[in-house]
Formats: C-alpha cells, sequence, structure tokens
C-alpha cells in the first residue's frame, strides 16, 4: 500500500503545475475548445487535400470548359468553379497556403518583434527612442495600400533573376515576408515591455553582477516572463495575418493563381455573383471561421494564462 | 504644452521626410521605369531614343538625385504628372479625397455612436450576457474580411432583393444628394461593421475602468441614478482614450476604404492608390502614399496633442 501512496505523489504534483492548470481552465472555455477542434480538423483537411486529390481521381487544376458551374453533386462535392475545377478541393489546397503564410508570417514577425522590442527595452535611452518612434510609424501606417506596393515590387530589381521572380516558392515566400515586414510591432511593445520591467528587478541584477551576458539574461529571465501576452499575441497574429494575405490575394498582389487562396479565389467571384453566388460564399466563410476561430483560441489562451485579467481589461 | 506641441510637430516634418523617401525608393521598385512604361508599344523606338528620353527625364540618374529633384520641384508644389490620366496628380487626387472623406466622416460619424452605446451596456456587467453578446460581435468584426462582406452584402441586396445599387457612386455626374447617399449606403455599411469592432473594445475597457475609479463611487454615493452616473460621469471620461484609438484606427480605416472602394467601383484615395500600382503610375502612386501616410500621421500627432489637452496628467510626466 505503502509504495503507492508515494508513486501518486509526483502524479498530484503534476496536476497542479502551471501548465495543467493553465489546460485546465482552457479546457472550460467552451467558446475556444470548440474553435481549437474546428482548426484541428480543418487543418487536417488541408493536409489531407493531396491524398484526396489522388483517391477521388480528380485533379484540382484540370480545366473543363464543359462542367462549368456544376452544383454539388457526389462527385463534385461542392460543384465546379468557372473554368470546370473542383470547388472543395481547391478550397484545401486554398487552406494549406494560407495556413502555411499565417504560422510563417506569425513566426518571422514574432522573432523581428522580440528582437527589436527586447533590445529597445534593454539598451534603453536614444535607441529605444528612436526604435520606438519607428513602431508608432508603422502602427500609424495605412497597411494594405503599403502592403500592395510593396507586393507589386519588382523582384527582378532586387537582383533576382526573371525565372526566380516568377517561382510559386518566391512568390509564397515573398508575401510571409512583407507581412512580417509590417506586422512586428505589437509583438516589440510586448518584448519591449517586458525588457524594461525586468532590467530593474532585483534577480536580473543579481544575475548580471555575477556575470550574466544579456544574452542570458534575455532568454533565461526576460522570455519566460513575457511568455503569456507572447503567446496570445502570436494567436491573434495569425489570424490578422490570414485576413492580410487573403486581402492581398484578392486584390491581386499576394498569391497568384494558378495556386489558389482562399483570397484569390474570390477575386474572379465579384464577376460571378450573378451567375454563381455560391463560389463567392465559400472561400470568404472560410477565412471568417478561421479567423474567427484562432481570435477565440487567443483569447481563451489570454483568460487561461491569466485569470486576474479576465473581468477587468481586454485590448 | 507649446514646448510638446513644437516638439512633437518637428518629429512629424522629420518622419515625414524619411517616409517620403522610403516611399520614393519602394515606388521605384514597381517593374519598368516611367519612360520604358510610358512608350512602351511604340514599334518605332530604338534603344538610343529610349536613352536620350532617359536622360531627358532624368530616369537614369542615381536615385539619391532623382529623389532630391522630386522634393525640391515637390516642395515648390510640382507633384509631376499622372501618366495613365494625363492630368497633374493634384488634379487626379483632388476629387478622390472628397470621396474618401465622404465615405469616412459618414463611417466614423455612424461607428462612434454605435461603439459608445455596445461598449457602455457591455461594460455595466462584464461577464455577463449583454457583455458576452457585444463582445461576439466584436470579434466577428475584427474577424470578418471587408471584401468578403462587401460582396456577401452586393449579393443579398444588390442581386437577390435589388433593394440597393452595387456601386458606390452613381454613374451620372451631379446626381442629387439623396442620390449619392443611396449609393454610399452598402460602402458604409461595411466600413463601419469593420470599423466598429476594435472601438468597442476600447470603449469596454476603458469603460470598466472608470467605472472602477473613486470619482464614479463618489457619484453612486451621492444617490445619482445610473443611467446620470454612466452617461455623465463614466463616459465621458472613459472618452479619453477614445481619443487616441481613433486616431490609430484611422491607418486601418484607410485600409478598409481601399477594398471597399475597390469593389464598390468609388474614384476614392484607396481606389487611386490602387489603380495608380496596378497601372504603374509612378508620381501618382507616390504622391497617393505619401498623401495617405500623412494624413494618418498628423491624425496621430493631433490625437496626442488632444489626449495632453484633456489629460493634463499627461504633460505632466
Amino acid at each position: 500500500m505503502s509504495t503507492v501512496t508515494v508513486e501518486s505523489r509526483p502524479a498530484k504534483a503534476e496536476k497542479n503545475s502551471v501548465w495543467s492548470k493553465r489546460w485546465d481552465r482552457f479546457r472550460h472555455n467552451k467558446l475556444a475548445m470548440i474553435s481549437l477542434v474546428f482548426l484541428l480538423i480543418l487543418a487536417i483537411a488541408c493536409a489531407m487535400a493531396g491524398p484526396i486529390e489522388y483517391f477521388r481521381g480528380i485533379d484540382a487544376n484540370a480545366t473543363n470548359l464543359l462542367r462549368r458551374f456544376k452544383p454539388p453533386s457526389a462527385q463534385y462535392w461542392l460543384g465546379t468553379d468557372d473554368i470546370g475545377r473542383d470547388v472543395l478541393l481547391r478550397l484545401l489546397y486554398g487552406g494549406q497556403v494560407s495556413i502555411a503564410v499565417g504560422l510563417l508570417a506569425t513566426l518571422i514577425t514574432a522573432v523581428i518583434g522580440i528582437a527589436i522590442g527586447v533590445t529597445a527595452g534593454y539598451v534603453g535611452g536614444q535607441f529605444d527612442n528612436i526604435l520606438m518612434r519607428m513602431t508608432d510609424c508603422i502602427i500609424a501606417l495605412p497597411l494594405i495600400p503599403v502592403l500592395i506596393v510593396l507586393g507589386a515590387v519588382d523582384l527582378t530589381k532586387i537582383g533576382l533573376s526573371p525565372d526566380a521572380a516568377t517561382s510559386p516558392t518566391v512568390i509564397f515566400l515573398r508575401i510571409v515576408i512583407i507581412i512580417a515586414l509590417v506586422d512586428w510591432t505589437t509583438i516589440a511593445r510586448i518584448g519591449r515591455a517586458g525588457a524594461i520591467g525586468l532590467r530593474d528587478v532585483d534577480y536580473v541584477r543579481a544575475a548580471s553582477v555575477s556575470g550574466a551576458k544579456g544574452r542570458y539574461n534575455v532568454f533565461v529571465h526576460v522570455l519566460p516572463n513575457i511568455a503569456t501576452p507572447l503567446i496570445v499575441a502570436m494567436t491573434l497574429s495569425v489570424g490578422r495575418i490570414i485576413l492580410f494575405e487573403s486581402t492581398l490575394s484578392f486584390l491581386g498582389f499576394g498569391i497568384v493563381p494558378p495556386t489558389p487562396t482562399w483570397g484569390n479565389m474570390l477575386t474572379n467571384a465579384q464577376q460571378l455573383i450573378i451567375s454563381a453566388p455560391m463560389l463567392a460564399v465559400y472561400p470568404g466563410l472560410l477565412i471568417f471561421a478561421t479567423v474567427m476561430a484562432v481570435n477565440f483560441v487567443g483569447d481563451g489562451v489570454r483568460s487561461a494564462f491569466d485569470p486576474r485579467a479576465e473581468s477587468s481589461s481586454s485590448h | 504644452m507649446l514646448r510638446y506641441t513644437i516638439s512633437r510637430l518637428l518629429q512629424a516634418v522629420l518622419v515625414i521626410l524619411v517616409m517620403s523617401l522610403l516611399l520614393f525608393m519602394l515606388i521605384g521598385l514597381m517593374p519598368g521605369d516611367p519612360v520604358e512604361n510610358m512608350l512602351e508599344g511604340n514599334p518605332s523606338l530604338t534603344p538610343e531614343t529610349m536613352a536620350q528620353m532617359r536622360a531627358l527625364y532624368g530616369v537614369d540618374q542615381p536615385i539619391w538625385t532623382r529623389y532630391g529633384h522630386w522634393l525640391v520641384s515637390a516642395l515648390h508644389g510640382d507633384l509631376g504628372y499622372s501618366s495613365v490620366y494625363f492630368r497633374p496628380v493634384m488634379d487626379v487626387l483632388g476629387p478622390a479625397v472628397v470621396q474618401t472623406a465622404k465615405l469616412l466622416v459618414l463611417t466614423e460619424l455612424i461607428s462612434i455612436p454605435i461603439a459608445m452605446l455596445l461598449g457602455a451596456i457591455a461594460a455595466r456587467k462584464p461577464g455577463g450576457w449583454t457583455d458576452s453578446v457585444v463582445s461576439l460581435f466584436a470579434f466577428a468584426s475584427i474577424s470578418l474580411p471587408g471584401f468578403w462582406t462587401s460582396l456577401i452584402l452586393i449579393i443579398v441586396f444588390s442581386v437577390k432583393l435589388g433593394w440597393l445599387p452595387a456601386s458606390g457612386t452613381p454613374l451620372l455626374g451631379g446626381a442629387s444628394l439623396g442620390e449619392q447617399f443611396y449609393h454610399l449606403v452598402l460602402p458604409v455599411t461595411v466600413l463601419t461593421f469593420f470599423h466598429v469592432g476594435p472601438l468597442v473594445r476600447y470603449v469596454r475597457a476603458s469603460m470598466i475602468e472608470t467605472l472602477n475609479s473613486d470619482f464614479v463611487r463618489t457619484a453612486r454615493a451621492k444617490g445619482l441614478s445610473e443611467t446620470t452616473v454612466v452617461m455623465r460621469h463614466a463616459l465621458r471620461n472613459a472618452l479619453i482614450p477614445m481619443v487616441t484609438v481613433l486616431a490609430l484606427g484611422f491607418g486601418s480605416l484607410f485600409s478598409g476604404a481601399l477594398v471597399v472602394e475597390t469593389i464598390f467601383g468609388m474614384l476614392g484615395m484607396g481606389k487611386v492608390i490602387y489603380d495608380s500600382i496596378s497601372n504603374i503610375d509612378f508620381n501618382l502612386a507616390l504622391v497617393g502614399l505619401l498623401l495617405a501616410t500623412i494624413v494618418t500621421l498628423l491624425s496621430s500627432l493631433l490625437a496626442d496633442l488632444a489626449y495632453a489637452w484633456l489629460d493634463p496628467r499627461i504633460t505632466l510626466k
């Protein structure tokens, strides 16, 4: 009997860890949980686009003018588009692109934001002033016009070969990078606040006195302390970036056809509004549902990580 | 206050200069160059005449020289010609500014009262059911892609029901004011829905903070009615941070306007900028973007000053 009690102790300690408490609080947030499940299903469905294409024997990019605007059927679950392609498959492939852009750009955003923010907060003084003025400017900018110009940049003018400049990979990376270039400001502010808040805290001072380098302090003391706002900001950033990407692709300055994305699937939809209104409904509905779900998850994480903030403010 | 104002103004001028240089370089990275785009498709053109034209317009100069020239003539009021409209860029942008101003002012006039009302209602009982409904609404507002909302509203109200026009401006010039408003209903609805979500969240947060402050407790203790406390005492003070939020939201509102104007075919600033970049109209794109940037920067400057004026505690720091 005694062995049992000894064994159960670590399990109990495990259950009371910060992370399990957070998960527990998150789990009880219905909206956030539903959103998380929805996102997982969506991600899996999008990842399965290739196998689905193979097993159903439909080529996602094959055009056929004899089967334009087919209504939903056993073969084409959501019907076909204006040049006879299967809508469902294109939605799934489009989802791959949108989600990949959202995740990758968020990651780069976080790296740029943390680097700039933490440096500004840590170094302080004039350097901090200049960096923060820069962030203020970017926050105030009308981002869509700026992103359009960035999307219009002729890559051959900055040293890429004409072939490389039009390759799908480069076009994908281009949109990831230009979005990251304008979206790092929120995370920079969080990083800066974290660094400033901890610069004068005794245990960080103690670490410095005992010879810890700036980089060590950043990784060991600053980053873990700003983990909560950082994770929340990054989640919200995924949603915002998916919106940016779809808007840019819709306007023709993001991912270009034939690669489908939820945004560029809507570009033609405007002309087809009378003949095929449903083509305008599906992609947008997916963007909306995905971004909404991401935002709910972000909000769920926020309240699960910081229960005190629940009732006070939420911006 | 005066010193603060002057230093902020000087900063703004510096920032605008830097932005103009950045935009100048960025615009220069669009495909082709002005001479090439102007003469493209002219078969009688030899490389030599092309080079001569380039030299004539100074396109072959290094970027610093070109920027210097541009800046000098811009400061003298010469902002160049649009290569698509064959008119001075300011002649194209003038009416566009008026169009966009109409759209944005209408949107703000509708959004602000809605945001104040919803935010105040939600803040009275954080976590209550009204709060949940309002927060759901705010989430929908920040998650909806504006271009899709536009398409859906066009499908429902223009195509299916036929109640409202699918274009944002009357086709014929000289339409009556009523006619113009009629065409603005859908675009303003889309923009309002896009704009109101973040505003509601700020009003709510700010109201919750204010409702917990001492002077509100005093007002309640005096026996004032709940409506007076919320509307007269709390809301007024909660509105101070709103000034900043409105100004900071201007950039995103302008982005929304670009999308809405493009879909509803309205020749506002956003659509002109979009067209100028699509058609690689260097001068028009540069000035249009710069104008949009200057307006957003000035609005955030004004907000800072207004904030300092409304809440004297700021300048004391």
